[in-house]
């Protein structure tokens, strides 16, 4: 009683508790860079200058407060090479880290252009970086770790490791280092928010998939500003603030209705930095190739924030089609689109995958193949390191509907499983398909190689090219004797033969003249005469290619348009020898002759107007 | 098409031993006509072949067979029930000793599943015994069989009709 009493006095007789102020919300919209290359991330700079990395360009750009770009920066390696930047961070003494995925290091950068090279060796797949004291921080989804080295370059200490389960990261993109030394990460691949001790082990974690307040869809950049972490949420269009006990304060952004609206609403920021007094956040929209600023707004956001997200025809990554099937891909959802191309347009007739772990699920399928005469779908999903065979069980003279029950699991494949066995420490990440003579190939940008599968997905064996070194292979195609493989962060399109040796190499960003200079070359498609389409998310344009990988033709340029193209991605063509495109920045597929004409777009409605429109058609013959 | 095992109307739960004489493979719709045999009481199943009287399915890719009974036989909504599976070489009797089994089920109109984790203990007569099994809505179940061979994983499904 007498220790109750003493405590009500203690409550009562005690001075108010100074009121921790409220974090800003970083509501109002201020200004918008438009016109990056494909930028990941950005940093304020202790001159006030806020650094954005442009990936596909390889190069920092400075932009001032309000918003004019001021200089650019190329980056290249001791080959003079471009290098593809990825992560920045800015030290309170003007140099500048980058994290660069093509060799897999950590650049610092003084003020007068001197270089130091981290990492080299060790790191796998730097995403973004953090400095701390005399440390560097560095989220590494190759290793699903945070990597921390010493300011000499020293490797001493690793946080976290890979896989699913508490302390463990699937693919963590960032990380930052609040006051108390606590080491907070994004793992996209979960998703969650991860805090880490000092000494590496876990203080807590706040998880969950969902479009709610509190939840995750793909966090992908994470800040500490005062006494707060910010998390940006690429996927669900926002910026979540949580006090560093983990709790909620605050959620904000409005997802962006029309297309390429900006102008304070959001379409997938995948980067956020915020000023070190509070008053500025710049948020980095690479599919919009784009950065805004918004500043601290005292005013509730707009009502349109608590819409529900819509991840209707959001395609990415792969598309592949037959005879009478399209699958197109929304790995966002993730969802999977099956058309019917009976009908002089493709008409949906259902969708599969849905958001998980179990089997029959998918985290983030960003490659799928067909199997015409079997009908059966192969996705990829790098994060779940798996292959998963889906059986569209449809009847082709039935008549066109919508039937949600079409698709059931047929088999799935675990690569870390088949990997183990192996005793190989990489978590395989397979992230391109391609389907022919009953084989299905997967090229894996972890373990730098293909699994040869069979259609019932049993292993048979492996492809390993000859002589090169991957870096990011986004498309594989088969064509007889040959193999295409598109390198995306090496910028190399190569022809192998059957025995991996290289037969023809192009390396695309060297090439001097620009119509034909492709920056981030992304998918391919053979062609019946041997040549092969190839996408560039870069340029917007897609080239022709012949068997000696001489250019025959251009296709496009960046825009909304006809034969206008934004960040394309997957690449097919279909039997009929149409070529079909998906457009990552203009959430929609396009369809083309074999002689490289328009004939068709579908995708979400407002983003397919314009190509409905009459308009000229771009396409240009290369010189010979 | 889908294999479905549709009830009358009539009926106020789920009698799985109604397709015990029928083959129900995966691209063929099944329809109760004929009264089935008594199955066989689970734990008296001791040979290393799959009993005559389960309910069988075959596998996506024609790889396998999944012979399945239920205890009780009738599935209730909201009442926990066990499964009792068998493993066999696709068109044959005798089991496969190496086969892993996993079960799910869900409800593919309302995008969700069951709201129990099911246990599952391989038996020493090669069987499986699942328990812990509840269907705790009205409507259609599609029940998962996803036998497991080392790192590939096949998928025997069946949909129920559950009132």
């Amino acid at each position: 009683m007498l220790a109750l009493l003493l405590s009500l006095v203690q409550v009562s007789g005690a001075p108010d508790a100074a009121v921790a102020p409220q974090p800003p919300r970083f509501a109002q919209f201020v200004t918008q860079t438009d016109g990056l290359l494909e930028p990941t991330a950005a940093a304020w700079h202790p001159s006030g200058l806020l650094v954005v990395v442009e990936s596909f360009a390889s190069r920092l750009a400075y932009v001032s407060a309000d918003g004019t770009l001021e200089r650019r920066v190329e980056l290249r390696d001791e080959a003079g090479e471009l290098v593809w930047p990825h992560g920045v961070e800015c030290l309170p003494d003007g140099n500048v880290l980058v994290t660069e995925q093509r060799h897999a290091q950590v650049w610092k950068l003084d003020a007068a252009g001197a270089l130091t090279r981290l990492g080299d060796r060790i790191l796998i797949e730097p995403q973004g970086v953090a400095a701390h004291a005399d440390r560097i921080y560095v989220a590494d989804s190759g290793h699903g770790s945070v990597l921390v080295f010493s300011a000499d370059g020293s490797y001493p200490q690793r946080l976290g490791q890979a896989g699913r389960g508490r302390g463990k990261l699937v693919e963590p993109l960032d990380v930052a280092v609040d006051a108390r030394g606590q080491v907070w990460v994004v793992d996209a691949g979960t998703p969650k928010l991860v805090c880490f001790a000092p000494d590496g082990t876990v203080v807590r974690e706040i998880e969950g998939f969902g479009p709610h307040e509190g939840l995750f869809a793909r966090p992908s950049s994470v800040e500490i500003a005062g006494d707060h972490v910010w998390v940006c949420d690429r996927d669900n269009h926002r910026v979540q603030c949580f006090t560093l006990e983990g709790e909620l304060v605050h959620a904000h952004g409005v997802h962006a209705l029309l297309p390429h609206e900006g102008r304070g609403r959001l379409h997938y920021p995948a980067g956020l930095a915020i000023s070190t007094d509070l008053q500025r956040a710049a948020l980095v929209e690479s599919s919009e190739d784009r950065v805004q600023v918004h500043a601290a707004s005292a005013h509730e956001p707009d009502p349109l924030a608590n819409i529900e997200r819509d991840t209707a025809a959001h395609v990415e990554g792969g598309i592949a089609a037959g005879e009478q099937t399209l699958v197109a891909l929304e790995p966002s959802g993730p969802d999977a689109r099956v058309y019917d191309l009976r009908e002089t347009v493709p008409i949906e007739i259902t969708r599969c995958l849905v958001r998980g772990t179990k089997h029959g699920a998918a985290v983030q399928p960003i490659a799928v193949a067909l199997d015409p005469q079997a009908n059966i779908v192969y996705f990829a999903d790098p994060l779940l390191s798996r292959v998963t065979a889906i059986l569209i069980n449809r009847d082709k003279q039935a008549p066109l509907r919508q039937d949600p029950f079409l698709p059931r699991l047929a088999r799935l494949v675990d690569l870390n499983a088949l990997q183990t066995v192996a005793g190989i420490p990489l978590l395989p990440r397979p992230q391109a398909l391609s389907f022919a003579d009953g084989e299905l190939w997967v090229a894996d940008k972890h373990l730098r190689r293909v699994w040869v599968l069979n259609s019932k997905l049993e292993d048979q064996g492996e492809w390993v090219p000859t002589g090169v070194r991957w870096v990011d292979p986004t498309g594989i195609a088969r064509s007889g004797e040959r193999v295409w493989v598109v390198d995306r962060k090496a910028r190399t399109v190569r022809i192998h033969d059957l025995g991996g040796a290289v037969l023809h190499e192009l390396h695309t960003a060297r090439n001097p003249d620009e119509r034909t200079r492709l920056l981030a070359p992304f998918g391919v498609a053979v062609t019946a005469d041997g040549g092969a389409w190839i996408s560039d998310e870069a340029s917007g344009k897609l080239v022709l290619l012949d068997s000696q990988l001489q250019v025959r033709m251009v296709v496009g340029s960046p825009g909304m348009e006809r034969l206008q193209f934004l960040k394309p991605q997957g690449v097919c063509t279909s039997p009929d020898g149409d070529l079909w495109v998906v457009e990552r920045g203009n959430h929609r597929v396009q369809r083309l002759t074999s002689a490289g004409a328009y004939k068709d777009v579908f995708g979400a409605r407002l983003w397919c107007l314009p190509a409905r429109q009459l308009a000229a058609p771009q396409t240009e013959e290369a010189p010979r | 098409m889908r294999a479905i095992l549709h009830l009358r109307p009539r009926l106020v739960c789920l009698t799985l031993s109604l397709c015990a004489a029928c083959r129900t493979p995966g691209t063929q719709v099944q329809h109760a006509t004929q009264p089935p045999p008594a199955p066989a009481p689970l734990l008296q199943q001791a040979a290393r072949q799959a009993p005559s009287g389960a309910l069988v399915l075959t596998t996506a890719l024609n790889t396998f067979d999944v012979h399945w009974q239920s205890e009780p036989a009738a599935i209730e909504r909201g009442r926990p029930f066990v499964l009792r599976v068998w493993i066999t070489p696709h068109g044959r009797t005798d089991l496969v000793p190496w086969a892993k089994l996993s079960i799910d089920a869900d409800m593919p109109e309302h995008l969700h599943g069951m709201n129990r984790v099911p246990r599952i203990t391989q038996q020493a007569d090669g069987s499986f015994l699942v328990e812990g099994m509840v269907f705790h809505m009205p409507g259609r179940w599609d029940l998962y069989f996803d036998v497991h061979e080392a790192a590939i994983v096949e998928r025997g499904q069946v949909a129920l009709d559950l009132e």
